[in-house]
């Protein structure tokens, strides 16, 4: 017990580098979670656009033309005029599209529009825009009025898009829920915590002296040591139990409430491979400072690497491939899957295998670390 | 006065409730080895650091070579050598780098400061391990170090704040010389310690700080003298008897005797011959005895006369 | 007094393992990681358009027309498909049964397939997304212009001429804005991880400020004992981090460049000297930090924590967050160091030398003169209440 004791109480000189980490986890979680929900795993199946219109023509036809944005797309706030913000805007994801109508337009005919250089999207979005414009602009050259030139426009566009496709496979649409995003980004935040707290923790009973007097008290190998693996694993099951927690309270009404317990097990287990990570780092260093660097080269690296941060789709195959050997991926793989399937099919040999090799690299960090420490003895370095 | 290197009135510092140093005054003369003692958190490094302009102070007035001492009295600070209790040297530069680097804060000029470090250098007896970083460095040799930085520029006036805390006692003895032969060139000394032997040795005057106040001066035989216990006589006695201590108690200036164990203590404050009377005393009276030991009273006895025996922070 | 102090403090800090670590070789990971990572997003975007290859099927009854004779809309198609346009929309394959193009399709050989028949054109796709929303658009455009000439023709027959010129004509009312440069938005990460290898300058500062303040450490206190002006003193510590930050991010960006061979899209001397601005910007936070803190453990949890968050809104993690800042609350992007300098490398990245380029620079010059301003009066003083 005082092992124990001793080690939970030292995690108090933590607590700042903690309570960063958690802050990072509620914002920038909440924050890319959010972003993303709603949108799609394949990125490609939304179709209706986020579109940004500035109109400063004001015209019968260039309102026409806003109004059929506004039926057929999401129309947004531009939220500026000024052309670098606006393309800003559209190449970070703000609004998908912007549209400017310039002063003049009835009689001239000419639009500008902004979009992500080159975007499937895009394009699609111009081609609609031209088509109706050129209907209206036909319409009015071959002696319509314009409110008809509008109407029989509005009338025969609407008609059109009555025309759908078959689609094969109607599997495919997973709705990326608000969860996956919070357990995916916790993939990053929870290693972060337990590698820099439980590293830090660890190394002082590395000390040597402290290490020393403990020996000297006559406590048993057996007993000092399942105090020290108790009290690493109560800080590992605090920090992923909060974590777990602040999603759910933050998010009762997520449609994916009912996979928590899926979710949590999953995250359970890459405790294991964050506290492997912590023993190994304190295997090598006992620097407070190093120990903080080590976790955030192998920590944040990873997460780029796994698809933590950016989609595991748009990576390159060579890189998802070495991500294999790589046990953030499982775990994002494992929160894929569970996003993916109903509770029902949950438990597969896939499903199993993620969490196994979660596990499996859990034991390589730990033995590494455990032959490191040994190495270290016998060479007394 | 007129020679007074520095001189302290009436300093007061407080850290909230807390009265750190109380109504201290304090008169250096050139050329002396002052002994500040006085038990743990009696506010010796207080005042130091007060005399020192790092920390600032609620009353009071220092002087330091005649002149008022200000954070920026930079003629001051560049005659005074400081040599802190805790080792204050740059981890990452090797010896030579330290001592240099610390040296060039006061010497501008380039031949001179190579002079001054290598004669520092040679006076902790550190040339051997100019390239060593402080890290690969002993215990005792870390002190010479933190030694060597303070005083390579040859200042005027020498604080040192208990510099030989944990060191072997070879080290000791050299660090000790080497104080001495900086006296002797001219150097003013303070020096606070809580090794009594070594403050006995090495200093002129002794002054004893408690509660943050002055609560003796003197030269070491001055201050045991200012003891009531001037003799402690021990004598072996297999018979045991009251008798025997009112009778010895009558003797001239024995002020007490009691039994401890097989011995009877007997304390004297002054008078001569003290021994001479208590043996007669047990001889005429056919009083067997055995050992006889008499002790002098120490500076150690002088310390936990004045500042009492109960233990500390 | 000066240069030695600089030299010194530049000896002493570069050899401090930690600061080797964190700002020369951690930035150096990253940047490899993320080359690793989307290496390849920088050279080909996936949101990029690509031709899609379409198969075509025609069970129009032969007497409908003319069996030799292409279908209207088949004609269309084949003007898709023709490559001497700037974008190849189609590739297109003609099968001659349904049973076929479902094997083409089974196969990948093509992502989708028209089957037109004599009521109308039916699309075929595997699964939803913007091939078949793509291929959809093509039936909708034909099916629009065929009602469109249909009402012409009923109302203004003597226009039809003119429409039909029109429709087929490549007329485009719309214009992309055009601003010369192309560079991918994945170089933002790019730049911000220069961002945060600059604020990581501000533990390089409080490190040396540690050693030169009497109420942070036993050397300050040696230190402070000394005569000469403090402040030039720490002037001349400052300038040697400032030396050694504005040397790694040069190293960083040069290894980006020539080692990864991402091409960061701007000259590289204005790279260098924007990363050398946010460096002083890092160097001087960090005194601000130093002059402030006393707490050992919080003089390197808060430039770490402060680095992070201030990276992490300027979108090391996920590229899109500066921008949603600057839709939502622009004001903080412009106090956000790390913001104001990813700000900068984009802009002389993607536009070039532009007012906004120049105001970011101005940022950082006030941030880097209001953290010097507030910390040295902070730290001018020499002595202190409690030590």
């Amino acid at each position: 017990m005082p092992v124990f004791k001793a080690t939970i109480r030292s995690l108090k000189t933590y607590y700042i580098t903690i309570l960063v980490y958690f802050l990072v986890f509620a914002v920038f979680g909440t924050m890319t979670s959010r972003m993303n929900s709603g949108s799609t795993d394949s990125l490609y199946e939304d179709v209706v656009l986020d579109v940004a219109v500035i109109d400063h023509d004001h015209s019968t036809f260039s309102e026409a033309l806003v109004n059929y944005l506004d039926t057929t797309q999401h129309l947004v706030d531009a939220n500026t005029t000024k052309p670098r913000e606006l393309n800003d805007n559209v190449r970070f994801d703000i609004y998908d599209y912007a549209l400017v109508i310039p002063e003049g337009f009835e009689t001239s005919h000419e639009l500008e529009y902004y979009t992500s250089s080159n975007s499937a999207s895009g394009y699609l979005m111009t081609e609609k825009i031209q088509s109706y414009v050129q209907d209206i602009v036909v319409y009015l050259n071959s002696g319509y009025p314009i409110e008809e030139a509008i109407a029989l426009t509005d009338e025969q566009i609407a008609d059109v898009d009555n025309t759908s496709a078959t689609i094969l496979d109607e599997t495919g649409t997973h709705q990326r829920s608000f969860f996956t995003g919070m357990f995916t980004f916790n993939g990053y935040t929870l290693l972060m915590m337990i590698c820099i707290s439980v590293g830090s923790v660890m190394t002082y009973m590395k000390e040597k002296d402290v290490n020393n007097r403990i020996t000297v008290s006559g406590m048993s190998f057996v007993k000092r040591n399942i105090g020290l693996f108790l009290s690493v694993l109560v800080i590992g099951i605090l920090l992923t139990s909060a974590s777990i927690l602040f999603t759910i309270v933050t998010n009762l009404g997520d449609s994916a409430i009912h996979k928590i317990g899926y979710f949590s097990l999953n995250t359970f287990v890459l405790m294991f491979v964050g506290l492997g990570i912590a023993y190994f780092i304190s295997s090598i260093t006992k620097n407070d400072s190093i120990i903080s660097m080590l976790s955030n080269m192998i920590v944040l690296s990873m997460a780029f690497l796994c698809g933590v941060f950016i989609q595991t789709e748009l990576l390159d195959d060579t890189i998802v491939a070495i991500s294999h050997f790589l046990p953030l991926y499982w775990y994002v793989q494992a929160t894929n899957y569970i996003n993916a399937h109903a509770l029902g099919e949950m438990f597969s040999t896939d499903f199993l295998t993620y969490l196994a090799m979660q596990l499996v690299f859990a034991a390589i960090f730990f033995v590494a670390g455990l032959i490191i420490s040994r190495k270290k003895e016998q060479y007394a370095i | 006065m007129s020679n007074a290197i520095v001189s302290i009135e009436n300093l007061v510092k407080r850290y909230g409730e807390n009265l750190a140093v109380d109504h201290f005054s304090l008169h250096v003369e050139d050329g002396e080895i002052l002994g500040l003692l006085g038990p743990n958190g009696s506010g010796k490094t207080t005042t130091i650091n007060c005399l020192l302009s790092l920390l600032q102070y609620d009353k009071g007035d220092i002087q330091i070579f005649g002149k008022p001492m200000r954070p920026d009295a930079y003629d001051i600070k560049s005659k005074i050598g400081v040599v802190m209790q805790n080792v204050a040297v740059i981890e990452t530069l090797n010896v030579y780098e330290n001592v240099d680097f610390f040296c060039g804060l006061y010497i501008r000029d380039k031949a001179t400061r190579k002079q001054y470090v290598e004669e520092a250098l040679e006076f902790t007896g550190l040339s051997d391990y100019k390239k060593y970083k402080p890290k690969k460095l002993s215990g005792g040799l870390l002190r010479r170090l933190n030694i060597a930085c303070g005083i390579a520029h040859k200042p005027k006036l020498v604080l040192f704040d208990e510099p030989t805390v944990a060191v072997d006692p070879q080290s000791r003895n050299a660090i000790l010389e080497g104080i001495r032969k900086m006296n002797r060139e001219g150097a003013t000394i303070i020096y606070t310690s809580h090794y009594m032997e070594e403050v006995e040795e090495l200093c002129s005057r002794i002054v004893i700080m408690d509660h943050g106040k002055n609560v003796a001066n003197g030269t070491s035989s001055e201050l045991k003298n200012s003891l009531k216990n001037r003799e402690t006589i021990r004598i072996t006695l297999p018979n045991q008897s009251d008798d025997i201590l009112r009778a010895l108690k009558e003797i001239n200036h024995v002020y007490e005797a009691r039994f401890e164990n097989d011995d009877v203590v007997i304390r004297c404050d002054g008078g001569e011959h003290n021994l001479v009377h208590i043996l007669s005393y047990l001889s005429d009276s056919h009083i067997p005895f055995g050992r006889v030991i008499t002790e002098q009273p120490t500076l150690n006895d002088v310390f936990l006369e004045i500042t009492g025996k109960e233990l500390r922070d | 007094m000066f240069g030695r102090i600089f030299l010194y403090k530049l000896k002493e800090l570069i050899r401090m393992k930690w600061i080797i670590g964190w700002n020369f070789l951690f930035p150096i990971v990253l940047a490899t990681a993320f080359a690793l990572g989307f290496g390849n997003l920088i050279d080909d975007d996936p949101i990029d358009f690509h031709t899609i290859p379409v198969g075509y099927v025609s069970e129009l009854s032969a007497g409908d027309a003319d069996a030799s004779e292409p279908s209207a809309f088949l004609q269309v198609l084949e003007e898709l498909s023709d490559d001497t346009d700037d974008t190849t929309v189609l590739q297109l394959y003609t099968y001659a049964s349904e049973a076929e193009a479902k094997d083409a399709l089974s196969t990948d050989e093509i992502s989708g397939y028209y089957l037109e028949d004599d009521e109308d054109i039916h699309t075929t796709v595997p699964s939803n997304g913007i091939t078949s929303t793509t291929m959809l658009q093509i039936v909708k455009e034909y099916k629009n212009y065929k009602e469109t000439l249909e009402n012409i023709a009923v109302d203004h027959p003597e226009a039809m001429a003119d429409a039909l010129d029109t429709l087929t004509s490549d007329t485009s009312f719309l214009s992309q804005h055009d601003f010369g440069n192309d560079t991918s938005p994945y170089l933002q990460y790019f730049y911000a991880l220069l961002a945060m290898a600059s604020l990581y300058g501000s533990w390089i500062s409080t490190a040396m400020l540690t050693g030169m303040c009497a109420n942070m450490s036993e050397c300050g206190k040696r230190f402070e004992c000394a005569p000469g002006r403090k402040l030039v003193a720490i002037t001349a510590g400052t300038l040697a981090g400032l030396c050694i930050q504005a040397l790694a991010n040069a190293v960083t960006v040069l290894y980006i460049q020539y080692v990864l061979r991402i091409d960061l899209s701007a000259p590289i001397g204005y790279i260098i000297l924007i990363t050398t601005l946010g460096s002083a910007v890092g160097i001087s936070v960090g005194n601000l930090f130093g002059s402030i803190l006393k707490n050992p453990i919080l003089l390197t949890v808060v430039p770490l924590s402060f680095a992070m968050l201030c990276s992490m809104c300027s979108g090391l993690m996920v590229a899109t967050i500066r921008q949603a800042i600057e839709y939502y609350a622009p004001f903080f992007n412009r106090i956000n160091p790390g913001a104001v300098m990813t700000d900068a490398l984009y802009h002389i990245g993607y536009y070039g030398t532009t007012r906004t380029f120049y105001i970011d620079l101005m940022i950082m010059g006030i941030i880097i003169i209001l953290n010097l301003v507030i910390s040295g009066v902070l730290l001018r003083r020499r002595n202190y209440a409690s030590i």
